[in-house]
């Protein structure tokens, strides 16, 4: 098992305590400058959490370091390279890292014990293929190369719905329905009637762009459809470490068996995630894991006057170290222009906080929007359907792969086949 | 008597047992303690116990708190493990347990807020960014810490003027984007800009990498709005450059380091983006000649928008970090800025050939923007690449900040280098030494005594190096509590110890509870 106190104080150590991450930290502004809910703060409450690790006192510390939103822009303007993300991130696993208890949070409780269940953390595994059906879109069962969309997509939409159903019902009646969930993981069958059609509609044509994309790039991938597991990310990202090796196990036999050498991934938390942290959890996971836009073929699209802006995600740009083909797709098609906060400044739009703290996810998704929609721009382009749920107040938000779609060559190059009603 | 402090000593173990409430326990105690170790004429003067007790400072922290919440509301932050993190800033001081930090969103209730402090005596620490290398924004014990991070407007731009109107929480690099869009620029820009406020730059009179052309921030602040301690607010200054109505109250404030009142408003001046600039990059054998150097540019009327020195310590460290190469024979590194009045290079040509001049034994210029800023990676990268060269996790890099006159540069270096290998001491030096600026990076572990009484030694050598050349014991980062000593010695060496009295008579009359940032700058 990694040893995560190790890890913690390597990182801690060599923090000099300077402040330079808060001033880039989106939850320390968005919560009122609350120093425990910056990336100093966190660090200095690390150091506390290495010395008294098994105070239960220290638990309750564990809202500084969830509400962390893992962007890394910290680590970007740190003098002595320390990462405060990845802080909060060992910290998570010291304080939780095994089998929930009665005091997790029914939430927390409810995604751990269905992820477990139905490799799905709202247990609607089916839901998350049926956008193959309508989509004018080719896979090879024969091929080694794995398109693996890691329901992102399709979760998004189902997620947006249960945070405007929690709104509708208050905390502690969404508690309490999560807690019944988490005993009684088949009563997640109510997960889908939050289908609104209109919305998953929406990401589903996503996903389907991607992958037109990628055959008009001459790439026909294997697909596992309905199923295709969840990749375990809020088990990581919740800090429950142990649910989370074990799953990430289940998952990579899953690929080996198959015979699966490279990995297409679509959304930027699966390519992180395939990329970075599952190579610590499970011993020889050497598949060559990529993003799909390192597919794209750049000659199909028209170039035009159209000018965007485009926010760029976190776990693309701040968690990896080269993601130059995020903007050389653009490049010639549009003018494409940024806000203040961009590159390796760019902000996260607040979503990894929607689930526990959605307060200060709200907060900074507005605030994010607001830097956006200041650069003048009536359309705001993004690679993530989390930014895109988060950021999409007023509609005027799109997925690059859609985005790209509208500006190929091919004359009414669908991605759909016409809605039908079944 | 005796038999009393027994009992105040055994008192405690005695009601383990729980038989009594805890606090009533305290209270009991401190009554006891008041009575045998305070002076009882007070309560024969028929004040109450409560008074008594308030009087001595020994007031309930809980009934304190209540009634500042009633104040402040929401906005005030008691919970210990949220107020520990007050305590620390960018220094090695770590500061003591404050009482509850206010963090407040408009100055409505900050008045009242100051007047219960004045009432309570409540020492109070003001905190920008918290980015102190000398300690001034650590929190003081039973303190309470008003950060004025929400107070982060912009409230006016006026490029006719030449003028901007801030709150003291916007922090430096946010006032340069939006002053960029208007092709403005405030030029005090210190190496912690990205998280530094208006409010800190300003109490600690920051200076930075432009301060050779432009001066520190002391050139850049046309009036401020005070709020003193008493719960006057004041206005000093305007939005003019010409202003002679008596004492110039303005200056009293710029490096006070909160000691004197709270900044609530600054009237900056902003100055025109410079349309085209040209870096050289000039290598010498050693450090003196990189000094002379400096001096002969000077000399020659040529003023850099910026002069970066390093010397091969940090080159090395930068090489190893980075990867950047340097000459292997070169002990020194220079980086000059200069603003080019013409499309011709010839101010850029001039300067490159003094350089040689001056013994330079590598020189290259540019005014391609790509290149200026390949070079700049360097520099950039200084401070960084020194840090992760510690050898411990304790060891810290600990800044000395000193300047000199710019003709005193080349001795001043060479000493400062002589003396860290005297004190045994691993120093990088780089700096700004376009104004004289000599920054000595010490590697040294605080926790331990004797290496840490070296490094006490060493900086007192730099403030000697400094006040023998004609300089200064802290040229940007300010006194706090790291320089109370070589404050000290500075006056006695320019025979100025009277300044310390002036000082200590301004702070009785504005502040006379002694309540903002007591014991930071002089005790």
């Amino acid at each position: 098992m990694i040893d995560y106190t190790t890890k913690l104080r390597k990182e801690v150590e060599v923090c000099i305590e300077c402040g330079f991450c808060e001033a880039v930290c989106p939850t320390f502004s968005s919560s009122g400058f609350l120093p425990s809910y910056g990336a100093r703060g966190r660090i200095i409450l690390a150091r506390d959490l290495i010395e008294k690790n098994s105070s239960p006192k220290f638990r309750e510390l564990s809202s500084s370091f969830m509400s962390c939103l893992n962007c890394f822009a910290c680590l970007h303007v740190c003098p002595a390279g320390v990462n405060a993300g990845a802080v909060s991130s060992y910290a998570r696993q010291l304080i939780n890292g095994s089998t929930p208890t009665k005091e997790t949070d029914p939430l927390i409780r409810m995604i751990l014990n269905l992820t477990e269940k139905f490799e799905n953390p709202l247990g609607i595994q089916r839901q998350m293929s049926s956008w193959v059906d309508s989509s004018d879109v080719s896979f090879s069962n024969d091929s080694s190369i794995l398109l693996y969309t890691g329901s992102m997509y399709q979760i998004t939409p189902y997620l947006e719905r249960l945070q405007r159903m929690r709104e509708i019902m208050g905390e502690s009646l969404t508690k309490f329905f999560a807690s019944l969930i988490a005993r009684f993981p088949t009563l997640s069958l109510v997960f889908k009637l939050l289908r609104d059609r209109k919305s998953v509609n929406s990401y589903e044509n996503s996903l389907a762009s991607i992958v037109k994309l990628l055959n008009s790039s001459g790439v026909v991938p294997r697909y596992l459809g309905a199923s295709e597991p969840y990749p375990g990310t809020l088990l990581h990202d919740l800090g429950y470490s142990e649910n989370f090796k074990r799953y990430a196990e289940r998952v990579t036999s899953r690929f080996k068996d198959m015979g699966i050498r490279k990995i297409i991934t679509v959304d930027p938390h699966t390519y992180d995630l395939l990329r970075n942290i599952y190579p610590d959890y499970v011993r020889d996971f050497n598949f060559e894991v990529y993003h799909y836009l390192e597919f794209i073929d750049m000659k199909q699209f028209t170039s035009s006057q159209e000018s965007i802006v485009l926010h760029e995600p976190c776990h693309l740009v701040l968690h990896s170290s080269s993601s130059d083909f995020l903007h050389d797709v653009l490049d010639g098609i549009c003018e494409t222009k940024y806000p203040r906060r961009h590159g390796s400044r760019t902000e996260c739009c607040g979503g990894p906080d929607e689930l526990l703290f959605p307060d200060l996810s709200s907060s900074i998704s507005r605030r994010r929007l607001k830097d956006l929609e200041d650069v003048g721009s009536s359309k705001i382009v993004t690679a993530c359907p989390i930014c895109e749920a988060n950021l999409n107040l007023r509609g005027n938000v799109i997925d690059l792969a859609d985005f790209l779609v509208q500006h190929h060559n091919t004359p009414r190059f669908s991605t759909r086949r016409p809605f039908q009603r079944k | 008597m005796i038999d009393l402090l027994c009992l105040t000593e055994k008192f405690p173990s005695l009601l383990n047992s729980g038989v009594l409430p805890e606090d009533i326990v305290a209270r009991f105690l401190t009554i006891i303690k008041l009575l045998i170790q305070q002076d009882l004429t007070k309560r024969s003067s028929g004040t109450t116990w409560k008074d008594y007790i308030a009087s001595n400072n020994q007031k309930d922290v809980g009934a304190l708190i209540d009634e500042l919440k009633k104040i402040v509301g929401n906005n005030l932050i008691s919970d210990p493990r949220e107020t520990v993190l007050f305590e620390s800033d960018a220094s090695p001081f770590r500061g003591e347990p404050p009482l509850a930090a206010f963090i407040p969103d408009g100055t409505d209730d900050l008045q009242k807020t100051i007047l219960f402090c004045q009432k309570n005596k409540i020492p109070v620490v003001v905190r920008g960014g918290g980015t102190s290398l000398t300690g001034s924004s650590v929190s003081l014990s039973g303190s309470l810490v008003i950060s004025t991070l929400k107070l982060n407007r912009i409230l006016e731009i006026s490029p006719v003027d030449r003028y901007v109107v801030v709150e003291p929480g916007v922090r430096l690099n946010d006032l340069n984007e939006t002053l960029a869009e208007k092709g403005y620029f405030f030029p005090p820009d210190p190496g912690s800009s990205i998280s530094a406020t208006i409010g800190g730059i300003i109490s600690t009179n920051a200076g930075g990498l432009k301060a050779s052309l432009y001066g520190t921030t002391r050139n850049w602040i046309l009036g401020l709005e005070i709020l003193l301690p008493n719960g006057e607010t004041i206005f000093t200054g305007g939005k003019v450059l010409k202003q002679t109505a008596g004492y110039d109250l303005t200056s009293l404030f710029i490096g006070a380091e909160g000691t004197l009142g709270i900044i609530i408003k600054a009237i900056l001046k902003i100055w025109p983006i410079p349309p085209k600039t040209g870096r050289i990059v000039a290598f010498f054998r050693s450090v003196s000649e990189a000094g002379s150097a400096i001096s002969n540019l000077k000399r020659l009327g040529i003023n850099p928008l910026i002069a970066e020195f390093m010397d091969r310590t940090t080159m090395d460290a930068i090489s190893t970090e980075m990867g950047i190469t340097f000459p292997d024979q070169a002990g020194s590194m220079l980086m000059v800025d200069l603003i080019l009045n013409s499309q011709k290079r010839e101010e850029l040509h001039f300067a490159g050939n003094l350089m040689k001049d001056s013994g330079a034994i590598s020189v290259k210029s540019t005014t391609s923007k790509q290149e200026m800023e390949q070079m700049y990676l360097a520099r950039k990268g200084a401070y960084s690449s020194l840090l992760r060269l510690r050898k411990s996790p304790h060891e810290r890099v600990i800044i000395g900040d000193i300047v000199v006159p710019v003709s005193m540069l080349s001795g001043a270096l060479t000493e400062c280098e002589a003396a860290a290998r005297e004190f045994n001491l691993r120093v990088a030096l780089f700096g700004h030494v376009g104004d004289g600026n000599i920054h000595a990076n010490i590697y040294a572990d605080p926790s331990d005594p004797v290496m840490w009484e070296r490094v006490l030694k060493y900086q007192h050598r730099l403030g000697e190096i400094a006040l023998r050349s004609g300089g200064s014991v802290s040229a940007e980062h300010g006194i706090g509590i790291e320089k109370k000593d070589l404050l000290l010695e500075e006056y006695k060496y320019t025979g100025s110890l009277y300044n310390l009295e002036l000082i200590k008579g301004i702070k009785r009359i504005v502040d006379p509870n002694n309540i903002m940032n007591r014991g930071k700058v002089f005790d």
